[in-house]
């Protein structure tokens, strides 16, 4: 094979490789995001958080929320879920980041998916 | 509520899903830590205690439970070992409307054997306001995001029975007693839904049951919720493992669009359906050897 080609085929591979695993990452995040909470789910994400803090700030110690499937959930203590879900929000938003860093240094198949060579 | 895991494990002449059943049993525990009823027949049974020893066996379910086996039960299904290799077996898949009957749980998760729990994603189920959820979205490991598949080109929206979470209430009874009126009337249903062939699929049958209890509609608005996960990752049966090197971290080779061509695809805490059965079978003494250890 031509090696020009050779080499952009290995780059191809590399590149759906990389792309396949941040998109794992991505859908994993996204699973670890979902938090239950009294029979209902919520996806946390910046906009659950304003709100919640929003209504703590108001000082509302219980509130009603729509959940990810618009069922009505009650929370008794609106601080404790703030709390709650900021603390799932940035546990999976930084280790999401340091594999995503870890993913994009990587410069070949192999590194990418940290194949040592006994496995 | 007492909450738990139910699995089913019938072996064939040439599939051990008792194995299968035990190694992901042993993953269960670790990652949902909630006890686990397997739903068996006799033969199965014997063979697996025969194969890897009463007490290992009684340390992976809480509960066994040993169900008749219909032996007329005739259900040929092509089992693929990657694009290369494919063998028609029987597929006894016949009993899990039953599911709804035999489990021990108020709160019941129902997997498929080869559905590995490699994360605590399904605990968000517990509690949950929905009496049954079932989902439709899937993606496989070469994928991006979770896709829809219909049951043909012009049909209903398919829901998986790989993982189903029921509670004992009269919404899931009914459900589960709708998909034995399926089941006892396939050849209807198979020309009414236009199936492409003839094999009896628990997905299918949840599907017809989902879509006649949502009033005939493939609403969004469903009687089902969806589980509280972004959809099921499915490695198809002409995907191959590569190897599992560590707890809830596997390596699938996943076959690209031109047969026999493949990309490497890690999952690490993502729980994943291997549906090459040879391929599960493969590595499930790796499987039951670390999380084995890893449970003591």
């Amino acid at each position: 094979m031509e090696e020009r080609l050779e080499q952009a085929l290995a780059f191809a591979n590399y590149r759906q490789t990389l792309n396949n695993q941040l998109q794992k990452l991505k859908i994993r995040a996204e699973g670890s995001l979902i938090f239950a909470k009294n029979g209902g789910n919520f996806t946390v994400n910046q906009e659950l958080i304003c709100f919640l803090d929003f209504l703590n700030r108001s000082n509302l110690k219980e509130a009603t929320l729509l959940d990810d499937n618009g069922i009505p959930v009650s929370i008794e203590d609106v601080a404790q879920f703030l709390d709650e879900v900021t603390t799932r929000y940035f546990s999976v938003t930084n280790d999401y980041l340091n594999e995503y860093q870890s993913l994009r240094k990587s410069r070949n198949v192999k590194s990418i998916l940290d194949i040592k060579d006994e496995e | 509520m007492n909450r738990g895991v139910l699995i089913y494990a019938h072996n064939n002449t040439e599939i051990d899903y008792f194995k299968i059943a035990c190694a992901n049993a042993l993953m269960v525990k670790k990652n949902l830590k909630v006890p686990v009823t397997l739903v068996t027949d006799e033969g199965t049974l014997g063979w697996g205690k025969q194969n890897l020893g009463e007490d290992f066996v009684n340390s992976c379910f809480e509960n066994i439970i040993t169900v008749g086996r219909d032996y007329g039960f005739d259900n040929p299904r092509n089992f693929s070992d990657t694009s290369f290799s494919s063998k028609s077996i029987q597929f006894y898949n016949c009993n899990h409307w039953e599911a709804y009957n035999l489990s021990p749980y108020d709160e019941t998760l129902f997997i498929d054997a080869d559905y590995l729990i490699m994360s605590s994603a399904l605990n968000n189920c517990w509690g949950s306001n929905f009496d049954v959820m079932i989902d439709h979205r899937i993606y496989s490991p070469k994928e991006g995001l979770p896709r829809t598949k219909y049951i043909d080109d012009f049909g209903i929206r398919l829901y998986w029975a790989t993982v189903i979470y029921f509670k004992k209430s009269d919404f899931a009874k009914f459900l589960f007693s709708t998909v034995r009126h399926i089941q006892d009337n396939y050849p209807y249903y198979k020309d009414l839904y236009y199936f492409a062939n003839g094999m009896f699929r628990n997905d299918h049958a949840f599907s017809i049951a989902v879509h006649t209890l949502n009033g005939f509609s493939d609403s969004n608005d469903s009687v089902v919720g969806n589980l509280p996960i972004p959809g099921l990752l499915m490695s198809w049966d002409t995907s191959d493992i590569h190897s599992v090197p560590g707890v809830n971290d596997i390596i699938i080779y996943a076959e690209k669009d031109v047969k026999g061509t493949y990309t490497l695809s890690r999952l690490k805490n993502m729980d994943v359906h291997i549906m090459n059965k040879w391929a599960i079978n493969r590595f499930s003494d790796r499987l039951i050897e670390l999380y084995r250890g890893d449970n003591k």
